[in-house]
């Protein structure tokens, strides 16, 4: 127990960093200054605050919608079910870095500590993170949910036990299964092909749980329940319950929590959780640590024919090198891919689809009775947008520059290079060749992005060519532009000393500084809109023209400024 | 050759790193760096290749300042860090390319030089694997093979040895010497006096930022009229050095 407690310490503050590091980055300048203890405690407030309210306004909005049908019991059985679902999720997506994957592993068993000392304080260090996450989804909703149905006090003694049993059972079910995978299969050893299909997989459940909601009628959602209101849904809840017993004794025992028979399900909730947790710790004690070893060791990869050689040595212009070099990165470097390449590509596809399952499920919504997609396409066919261009330039301005944020910079920052950054300063390359190769990749993919949301609004809406590449140029230029913004940002205060790639893509000083000089943009050129307006009685003509003319003079003077200071950024920045 | 006028370069503005260092490193000669830990070996050796701005002074590389004729002069050295930074999800052979092209060799001599450099140094089995892959020597080694891919007239090199097994150290030393009796310039620093004692044809002593000498280990032995080995001499002249309020310096 001694050593055990001695292990958690570091393990504890290494969770802490994991947790805050990349959220606040750090600069070169300042590698020996400790990272500020106000600004985690900030940044861990912000998250529970965000969780918890989300979680408290959909327990309060389904509570009322399943009391008007006589079912606000299901509720408890919704949360014992989600509850382990996500354990499930984000045990796995949690363990298999944690327990397999992190370089600390190494030091940690060459220590004269007995290894089943060693596998608890690692299932420890996994399950709180899981346990914590869980609970801020779950428990605000289900202490708002006694609140609306006016649960008795024993509800909340009970619902704190309840989120154990709902959630350290599955989680040592789902450790079970993590090392029994990593012990005797191969599949998520190679850490780079885990990263990038975990990354991918955490992105499109978002992504559906978007689109599902999107499809939901949000009117009147927290009124009837939707679909967990409808009698069918309520059936297959109380029967899938039933396949997890510690959800099924945990929900009874909170639904009965004014009774005697509550105590006799937390009972067995209870002995059902030890039973698990016991099994957990006696595999886990014969296989981790086989499982951690059998993780290490090279790739080996195919020998080179002098044919083979010859033609990857073939030579190419600086530019094509550099360039060529930038996108085996964001390729092969699951943290660069997800947050750009994949980001980019799947976010307006995605967001596309979500308008348009809203427009389409939407009912009519003018007085000649047809939907959003409908009105738009008869206001396009009679030609009443050309009045409107200057609208049509703000709402596609803003949303290029929304969407050409994080992932766009990031697709072309400096701070991906890290310390091999010295590289890039002491070849013999022109500053301005390895600039333009630097951003060339944001500006291609900037490129296909806009060109697939022209294609599916002109589909969608008939748009007349003459439309359609007003949109496309506006959106080009507002990107363009902010990309301009990101790099100058990013050379100014790169962070090349990040010792986990997602560092250098995630929550980066030119992330955040460009993110609020979106605002800024967005709101200079409403207001400069609103102002014209004014001032010419409402030409709109020349109000598109001015805000167009802006946006124009903005992309053109971001790239006088990138011209000028490039050279001087690049020498100052010290490695 | 590598010029360094009144050179000085502090972080903090407070206590220089590199302080007002001049120094001329010949063609045709191997320079050693030595100094204790701390002593400004590496900002030194990163103000040369203009990873580092100096804060007062000027470095020229055969004539062309690194600062105002930065290409010119990043034509003419290759430089070997004493951390193996590179990109590590390229392949090694993706690497070699990629210095091939931003140096410009030709591809019939990169193919040649590859073949014989990887052979040299161990690595031709390994250049269709990405670099993450491979231990610190390995890394060292294909940064070696990439440093010579050009045929660089100013070889720099930062600790060069550490990782290395005996037989790529013993390579290397060899490729150095073979380097400096081409007329090339071969400038490195190192911790191991031995290697100095053997490899170098003038030695540079660095503490506190300050050169406290420049010559061959015989005018070392010489000025002390002490016919004891490299360590001791350094030691006795690092601790005359701090004992003296850094006033016992000779440099040539």
């Amino acid at each position: 127990m001694k050593h055990y407690l001695i292990l958690m310490r570091p393990l504890w503050s290494e969770m802490l960093a994991n947790t805050s590091r990349g959220m606040i980055s750090s600069r070169k300048k300042n590698k020996d200054k400790p990272r500020s203890r106000v600004s985690t405690v900030f940044l861990f407030a912000f998250i529970i605050v965000m969780f918890s309210f989300y979680s408290v306004m959909i327990g309060i909005g389904l509570t009322k919608a399943l009391m008007v049908v006589g079912a606000e019991d299901l509720f408890i059985r919704i949360i014992a079910l989600a509850a382990p679902v996500f354990t499930l999720i984000i045990g796995i997506l949690q363990a298999i870095p944690m327990l397999y994957h992190e370089s600390s592993l190494e030091s940690l068993l060459v220590l004269p500590v007995k290894p089943s000392t060693i596998t608890a304080a690692k299932l420890t260090q996994t399950l709180v993170p899981v346990f914590l996450l869980t609970t801020l989804l779950c428990y605000p909703s289900l202490i708002a949910h006694g609140i609306v149905s006016h649960r008795p006090w024993g509800y909340y003694v009970q619902s704190i036990p309840f989120m154990l049993y709902v959630t350290v059972a599955p989680f040592a079910l789902t450790m079970i299964l993590v090392l029994v995978m990593m012990r005797y299969t191969k599949w998520a050893r190679n850490k780079d092909r885990f990263q990038l299909i975990t990354s991918i997989v955490m992105i499109l459940l978002i992504v559906s749980f978007s689109l599902f909601a999107n499809m939901q009628p949000s009117d009147d959602f927290f009124e009837t329940g939707g679909i967990f209101s409808d009698p069918a849904t309520g059936a297959l809840l109380n029967r899938l319950v039933k396949f997890l017993p510690t959800s099924a004794f945990s929900a009874a025992m909170l639904i009965n929590a004014d009774r005697w028979s509550t105590l006799l399900h937390s009972l067995i909730a209870c002995g059902l959780n030890v039973v698990s947790v016991g099994l957990l710790l006696v595999i886990a004690d014969k296989i981790y640590i086989r499982g951690v070893l059998g993780t290490k060791g090279g790739q080996s990869a195919k020998q080179l024919t002098s044919k083979e050689a010859a033609r990857k040595l073939t030579p190419r212009s600086a530019y094509r090198a550099i360039l060529n070099k930038e996108w085996i990165l964001l390729l092969r470097t699951p943290a660069f891919f997800t947050q750009t390449i994949f980001f980019v590509l799947l976010f307006p596809v995605i967001m596309t689809a979500g308008f348009a399952i809203g427009f389409l499920e939407s009912p009519g919504t003018s007085e000649m009775g047809m939907n959003t997609i409908e009105y738009l396409r008869f206001w396009i066919m009679t030609g009443d947008w050309k009045h409107s261009i200057w609208i049509i330039a703000l709402i596609v301005g803003g949303i290029a520059t929304f969407f050409s944020g994080t992932a766009l910079i990031s697709a072309s920052a400096i701070s991906r290079q890290g310390a091999a950054f010295n590289i890039s300063k002491r070849i013999p390359v022109p500053i301005r060749t390895q600039v333009l190769a630097w951003l060339t990749p944001g500006i291609l993919l900037m490129t296909v992005i806009w060109i697939i949301i022209t294609i599916a609004l002109a589909l969608f809406l008939d748009l007349p060519l003459s439309l359609a590449l007003i949109v496309f140029f506006i959106a080009i230029v507002n990107s363009y532009s902010m990309q301009l913004l990101g790099f100058l940002i990013d050379m100014k205060e790169p962070s090349l000393t990040w010792s986990n790639e997602i560092e250098a893509v995630k929550n980066t000083r030119s992330g955040l500084v460009s993110s609020l000089g979106d605002f800024a943009y967005i709101g200079i050129s409403v207001g400069l809109a609103f102002l014209v307006r004014s001032l010419t009685s409402k030409n709109d003509l020349i109000v598109a023209i001015v805000v167009i003319a802006f946006y124009v003079a903005v992309a053109i003077l971001l790239t006088f400024l990138v011209k000028r200071t490039a050279r001087n950024l690049f020498q100052t920045i010290e490695l | 050759m590598i010029e360094l006028k009144n050179v000085s370069k502090s972080y903090d503005g407070k206590k220089n790193a590199v302080d007002n260092v001049t120094l001329t490193i010949r063609d045709g000669e191997i320079f050693g760096f030595l100094g204790p830990n701390g002593a400004g070996k590496t900002t030194a050796l990163k103000l040369i290749t203009g990873l580092l701005l100096p804060d007062t002074g000027s470095i020229a590389i055969d004539g062309f300042d690194i600062e105002k004729d930065a290409i010119e002069a990043k034509r003419r050295f290759a430089f070997v860090p004493d951390n193996p930074e590179v990109f590590t999800r390229l392949k090694a052979i993706e690497y070699l390319r990629f210095i091939g092209d931003v140096y410009g060799v030709d591809g019939d001599v990169r193919k040649a030089r590859v073949d014989e450099l990887s052979k040299k140094f161990g690595i031709a089995d390994v250049l269709n694997q990405q670099i993450k892959t491979f231990s610190h020597g390995m890394q060292q080694k294909l940064i070696l093979v990439g440093a010579l891919l050009h045929d660089p007239d100013t070889w720099i090199l930062d600790e060069p040895m550490t990782g290395l097994d005996p037989a790529s150290s013993f390579t290397l030393k060899t490729m150095m010497r073979e380097y400096a009796d081409a007329g090339k310039t071969v400038l490195f620093s190192t911790h191991i006096l031995d290697v100095a004692e053997k490899v170098c044809d003038r030695l540079g002593i660095i503490d506190e930022g300050k050169l406290i000498f420049v010559g061959t280990v015989n005018e070392l032995r010489a000025h002390y009229q002490d016919d004891s080995s490299l360590e001791s001499l350094f030691l006795r002249l690092v601790s005359d050095t701090e004992n003296a309020s850094h006033g016992a310096s000779f440099v040539e």
